[in-house]
């Protein structure tokens, strides 16, 4: 006589795995092409660079020299990638607190429906659609210190003295990043007017009706509402602008002296003009690993303060 | 309805500016690097010099001959340069008709992309021509072959007829590792009217540094016509510059050379840019700028000498041997110039100047057969440099020099004499580039402004180098 054994649980569990993997399986193979490119064109080469960043790597090495940790030694004690990150900061800073501010108060004004303000939204938004090499192009026309169009009102209608813009290492980076915010400045007002939008009108009214003026309903209500949006910008905004290269390698070329190099375009010479990749990978991980403890900070302090 | 409209006026509006976008893209360039001259040394950054919007960077692409397997060169000659190269292998391939050419010319910074990366990936052209100062750092990457059995040994090009000079920097453990084509570098050119108009004499220029403060000072006027020792002068609005700072990496070197200094010592590994003679070199060009005011203040968004020069806003102008192209385009400006020797800025009259050279190199990897074109090709154009000559570049070859012709090519045969008499080309350092761009920038800083403290951008910038040298 033929026994019958009942499916112990084991068994049970793994049929019924087997039949969850069949059916969720479609799902992975959509998913499977996006974890393909993934792993190939973003985790091996985090992975490399790391690998790299422990060798004094040559271009053409049969065989690379391992140095162990001698690039990080290394380049905590080089003078131009403390100079270059430090001007990268500056220009972060400045470009991130502008940009965040105007971005905001231009989305506040145009999140009114007036005759033209969908022209102004597009007009706002229209700088962000330009290359940078054309960005460049304009950056070096606007601040030129003898054919420029800020010099030509500043010493013709204010009759002030010819200022040499990019040549001055007090002014070559506010000049760097006023060029960059009226480029990327479309992004977070669209950002903060969608962010606005999504506000309810019944509590602005609620507290028009208890006596707040606009300010104190911007700064009562707008401000805490639009804080998800504001942590979004500010994370983007910080990351975008921390690997600064292409203005200041079109317009200034790094100067005057190193004070408008970034560290991304000290991280290409070294690379590509120096052929140092060893060490040129170990700037990467060390500006990979400052953007990742700042974006976590972000995120920890703006969130606590973060409303939904 | 309202919303509808709206987003459709959006949406158009959008769809305009996306195509105003791309059609100012397609029109727009990406100019990489500030550079000074049209042509001469790997222009790869200058960051003291006026940030110029490049031309396109466009290969332009060339093919002479027809075959089925061309010999692919890659340079930096464009420009004038790259219409008279041009020319030459028109000829090479009328009289080699088993050899093809695809010649592709890229700005130089496109270009030191473009070579090291093809290389590495195993596909590199069959010969390239590049600048003698970066060979010992290319060398040793191991981007290129050495060529002392295959163009040497055989007797196809022989090492005496070159500038000793220039041999000893492309040689790398013994091995010579290009073939060169041409001298090019820093000469004076002189406005000969500006000068008389001053009431001087262009046959008598000053011999050293000391002269050339006063005679400066005689030149140099403001708008409102007055000189620099003048009651009143207005600095900020000067009409006529005695002289220039023009570009730093040949600038630089020949002063320093001049005064005795350098950036390293002849050793190439001690580093002497913080020495007595080269901190009076870079001072003195900081005194002409800021307490003589004879030479316009070297800080990006100065207008380039060229322009000045042209505009009889400028007398003494140090420029490249490239700028006899310059002089083809405007015969009026070539009508009234001088071209010499560069004048001494030294207290004693030293003389000195930097030249470079284009080389010509087989990259790693490349097979046989191109091997052997390549070879065809620079025999060929090492014995027939002579053409060269009408880009305003120097024949490498000693005795095609010296054949010349001095009525047709002025300023080659001056350029000739005086890299043969005082020339010297730069340090010979596997660290060239990331050397050039540490003392540049150190000198870029020191002339800055009027405050900047010569001596300690010195001392910073030689810290640097060390830090540089001392590496394994």
């Amino acid at each position: 006589m033929e026994t019958v054994q009942a499916p112990t649980s084991a068994t049970m569990d793994d049929s019924r795995r087997w039949k969850t993997i069949r059916k969720q399986l479609p799902n992975y193979l959509f998913i499977l092409p996006h974890y393909l490119f993934f792993v190939a064109f973003i985790l091996y080469p985090i992975a490399r660079g790391l690998y790299i960043s422990l060798f004094d790597w040559k271009i053409m090495g049969k065989t690379q020299e391992f140095i162990g940790f001698a690039n990080y030694q290394a380049l905590f004690k080089d003078q131009i990638f403390w100079e270059s990150l430090g001007n990268t900061v500056q220009f972060m800073l400045m470009t991130v607190a502008i940009n965040m501010v105007l971005a905001l108060f231009v989305a506040a004004a145009l999140k009114q429906s007036f005759f033209g303000s969908h022209t102004l939204r597009v007009l706002f938004y229209a700088p962000a659609i330009l290359s940078v090499s054309v960005l460049g192009i304009i950056g070096i026309r606007i601040w030129d210190t003898q054919l420029g169009i800020v010099n030509y009102f500043f010493t013709t209608l204010l009759h002030g003295p010819r200022i040499s813009w990019l040549g001055d290492p007090n002014l070559v980076l506010p000049a760097l990043s006023i060029t960059t915010v009226w480029w990327t400045f479309g992004f977070p007002m669209l950002a903060f007017l969608a962010g606005l939008q999504n506000i309810p009108e019944p509590l602005y009214e609620a507290a028009k009706i208890d006596g707040a003026n606009t300010w104190q309903a911007f700064i009562h209500i707008t401000i805490p509402l639009i804080m998800p949006t504001m942590l979004f910008v500010t994370v983007t905004q910080f990351i975008a602008h921390m690997q600064v290269f292409a203005q200041p390698y079109i317009i200034t070329a790094g100067g005057p002296g190193n004070n408008s190099r970034t560290a991304v375009m000290y991280l290409y010479e070294t690379a590509w003009k120096y052929f140092r990749f060893g060490y040129a990978s170990t700037i990467s991980v060390v500006l990979a690993l400052i953007m990742i403890v700042v974006t976590v900070m972000l995120f920890y302090f703006m969130r606590r303060r973060t409303e939904y | 309805m309202n919303i509808a409209s709206s987003t459709k006026r959006l949406w158009l509006s959008l769809s305009l500016l996306v195509i105003m976008a791309m059609v100012l893209s397609a029109c727009g360039s990406a100019a990489p690097a500030a550079t000074s001259a049209p042509e001469g040394g790997a222009a790869t950054e200058v960051a003291t010099e006026a940030p110029a919007a490049a031309a396109v960077p466009t290969p332009v692409v060339n093919a002479f001959g027809t075959c089925d397997d061309p010999l692919v060169l890659w340079h930096g000659l464009t420009g004038t340069d790259g219409a008279v190269f041009a020319t030459l292998l028109e000829q090479f391939a009328k009289e080699n008709p088993d050899v093809c050419i695809n010649s592709e010319g890229y700005p130089w910074d496109i270009f030191f992309q473009k070579y090291p990366t093809a290389t590495a990936a195993g596909q590199p052209p069959d010969m390239v021509i590049f600048h003698a100062a970066e060979v010992q750092q290319y060398a040793d990457q191991g981007l290129m072959m050495p060529l002392e059995d295959l163009m040497y040994k055989d007797g196809s090009v022989k090492k005496e007829d070159y500038n000793p000079t220039l041999i000893d920097q492309i040689t790398v453990d013994g091995q010579t590792m290009a073939v060169p084509f041409d001298n090019h570098g820093w000469m004076l050119w002189y406005n000969k009217d500006l000068i008389k108009k001053a009431g001087l004499d262009p046959d008598n220029l000053p011999k050293n540094g000391t002269d050339l403060i006063p005679w400066a000072q005689k030149i140099t006027t403001d708008v409102n016509g007055k000189h620099p020792t003048d009651e009143g002068f207005d600095k900020d609005n000067v009409q006529t510059w005695a002289f220039e700072f023009t570009w730093p990496r040949y600038t630089v070197p020949s002063t320093l050379w001049q005064f005795g200094g350098g950036v390293l010592a002849p050793d190439n590994k001690t580093v002497i840019l913080d020495s007595p003679e080269s901190i009076a070199a870079i001072q003195y060009w900081h005194d002409l700028m800021y307490k003589y005011y004879v030479v316009p203040p070297a800080v990006p968004g100065k207008m380039w000498a060229g322009d000045l020069y042209k505009n009889d806003r400028l007398a003494l102008m140090w420029e490249g041997t490239w700028t006899r192209g310059f002089m083809n385009d405007n015969p009026d400006v070539w009508a009234k110039s001088g071209v010499g020797y560069l004048n001494s800025l030294a207290p004693d009259g030293k003389g000195a100047v930097k030249f470079d050279s284009h080389v010509m190199v087989i990259p790693a990897g490349v097979d046989d057969a191109g091997q052997a074109k390549a070879k065809t090709l620079m025999a060929w154009l090492a014995k027939n440099g002579a053409a060269w000559a009408n880009s305003g570049q120097v024949p490498a070859v000693i005795s095609v020099q010296q054949s010349l012709d001095t009525e047709k090519y002025p300023s080659v045969a001056k350029a000739a004499e005086e890299f043969n008499a005082i020339g010297s080309t730069d340090m010979a350092s596997k660290y060239f580039i990331e050397i050039q761009t540490a003392y540049e920038t150190a000198v870029g800083n020191a002339l800055a402004s009027p405050d900047a403290d010569v001596a300690a951008e010195l001392k910073k910038g030689a810290e640097q180098i060390r830090a540089i040298v001392a590496r394994p």
